[in-house]
């Protein structure tokens, strides 16, 4: 597991030596800002719902840009074939990638702290609300970055990988939007997976362990398949 | 050291290697020679562990590189053809990544990097990111991680492709150098390289092994006949029918006019005649002076077309020898 670290510092390093994490976070940071400022303004509530909705939109678009490289870059430049000459297995490795990714999500999520700090200064924020969204955040973020390293395996074209990952969340985010238009056995499936719906509970200060588990089984089940597609590009 | 049995790759129809059967021994040298898309990279991605095999097994000191494979990669440095490192990387930052990738323990990592460094001669770029150095320095910091953890074994494809003729030279004197304390197999399209590093060649083609044997034998097995290149003035048709009458002699040809007055002559006799001294004393004789003469040795060049592209002929004229 220690080859995990190595893969790990690796990636924190190329993606802090390179503008890409920065730029990520500045954007983000910038948006989420803008709607904290006008929706306490047009609330005047330390309520935070508006905001950590937005940011889980935003996220759509942001972490593809995070992962699009993560598995793509490697290849084209045939480093892989140091990687696996080497005594590395495909778990240390995609794992190392996953936790470099999810650590930079993590350090641009805590930047969002400062929001429930200027509530505080102003008025009594519910706590119990902002730390349940930002239990939500953290594993939606997971799945989201789960989703690009999966997207990632698939070519060595880092747009392409983008547009992958890109379109696999907007389909998921539609399930939320088919699911009023839909009937039938497909509706209650849908409501199952319904990522988006089950981040509402989080924001209303609901720690639900059935949406704690199908973050966390989502983002299990794209690790595991981004290890099977390393693997089967080898053994093809 | 190496054993190699039986492997084979196919592609869906495409057979990129058919049924390799050798051994790389200990210590030496072996060359693995080839046009383009022969497959030798093929081969030689299998033999490193980074592909496996649709059939065959590749035994590295016993150790199967699929089943064993974690032990058996310690054992082998590899070098891919395009060399594997990270652009946005120092050279040491890059080789401290591949001792924790290797796991070489802490202690010795140090050691093992500045080894790497100086045996390469890496000092005047360690410290530069790897996207800023030539492409020369780009091949030897490949190099350079091949020989982190000192592996018995170093697999090099095509480790002179992309240099300038001065990096070349310098890349084979380290290979060469390198030679003497690891198990080499390098893979090269270019004949004169190999025959002049290796002990042993593997020539292959269309993923099958044409030949295996040192350079020097090969030449000596190919050679059916023996050439002189001459250069003599006088009358063309007079020594044509001159060197004809020698005995042995089997073809003349007429290569043009390079010097004024003087016409150059390819000659092919039989390798169990000797035809040098006839040809002096029979020019002499008829009084046309010889300004040049060559003994052309048959080259890697022309040994690989003979058991290549002339293979299909040699076959043919087997069959009808059969009938």
């Amino acid at each position: 597991m220690n080859k995990t670290l190595t893969i790990f510092k690796r990636e924190m390093k190329s993606y802090f030596y390179s503008p890409l994490a920065y730029v990520v976070i500045s954007v983000f940071l910038v948006i989420t800002g803008y709607t904290f400022i006008t929706n306490i303004l047009f609330t005047k509530t330390t309520f935070m719902h508006g905001v950590f909705e937005n940011m889980v939109t935003l996220l759509i678009f942001l972490i593809p840009l995070l992962t699009m490289g993560l598995l793509t870059e490697e290849r084209k430049q045939g480093i892989d074939q140091l990687l696996f000459t080497s005594p590395l297995g495909v778990i240390e490795f995609v794992v190392g990638k996953f936790l470099s990714a999810f650590v930079v999500y993590i350090v641009m999520l805590m930047f969002t702290f400062s929001f429930p700090a200027v509530l505080e200064y102003f008025g009594t924020p519910d706590y119990g609300s902002i730390i349940s969204a930002y239990i939500g955040l953290i594993l939606v973020g997971g799945v989201f970055i789960s989703v690009g390293l999966f997207a990632s395996s698939l070519t060595e074209s880092q747009v392409i990988a983008g547009l992958i990952s890109f379109g696999l969340l907007l389909v998921l985010w539609l399930v939320t939007l088919m699911k009023s238009v839909l009937t039938g056995t497909i509706v209650k499936i849908m409501h199952k997976i319904d990522l988006f719906a089950y981040f509402s509970d989080f924001q209303n200060g609901i720690l639900d362990s059935r949406g704690i588990i199908v973050y966390i089984s989502f983002t299990f089940v794209f690790l595991f398949l981004t290890t099977r597609v390393i693997d089967r590009r080898r053994w093809r | 050291m190496i054993e190699v049995k039986g492997l084979t790759k196919r592609y869906g129809n495409l057979v990129a290697a058919d049924n390799l059967n050798f051994t790389v021994k200990n210590g030496e040298i072996l060359g693995f020679l080839g046009p383009n898309g022969a497959g030798k990279s093929t081969t030689m991605k299998m033999m490193t562990g980074f592909m496996p095999s649709t059939e065959g097994t590749v035994l590295i000191d016993n150790l199967d590189i699929i089943d064993d494979d974690r032990k058996a990669k310690k054992k082998i440095g590899y070098v891919p053809e395009h060399p594997p490192v990270y652009r946005d990387m120092t050279v040491t930052e890059y080789l401290r990544f591949v001792c924790e990738l290797k796991e070489i323990p802490k202690k010795e990592r140090n050691e093992n990097i500045s080894y790497a460094i100086d045996r390469l001669q890496l000092q005047d770029v360690k410290d530069r990111l790897i996207r800023n150095v030539s492409k020369g320095y780009r091949q030897r910091v490949g190099l350079a991680q091949a020989i982190i953890g000192r592996p018995e074994i170093l697999i090099l494809d095509e480790p002179t492709v992309g240099l300038d003729p001065k990096q070349i030279i310098e890349m084979r004197e380290l290979i060469r150098e390198l030679g003497k304390d690891h198990t080499i197999m390098i893979s090269s399209h270019i004949l004169f390289e190999i025959n002049q590093l290796c002990d042993r060649v593997i020539i292959i083609d269309k993923g099958k092994i044409v030949a295996i044997d040192s350079p020097e034998n090969l030449s000596k097995r190919l050679s059916t006949s023996s050439r002189l290149s001459l250069r003599v003035i006088g009358e063309k048709e007079k020594i044509i029918e001159t060197i004809k009458e020698i005995p042995g002699v089997q073809s003349v040809s007429v290569e043009g006019e390079i010097e004024q007055g003087s016409y150059d002559y390819n000659v092919l006799a039989g390798t169990d005649y000797d035809i040098r001294k006839r040809l002096f004393f029979d020019m002499a004789k008829v009084g046309y002076p010889i300004i040049e003469m060559k003994k052309n040795e048959l080259t890697l060049e022309e040994i690989f077309l003979q058991l290549t592209g002339l293979e299909v002929e040699s076959n043919e004229k087997g069959e009808k020898e059969d009938e």
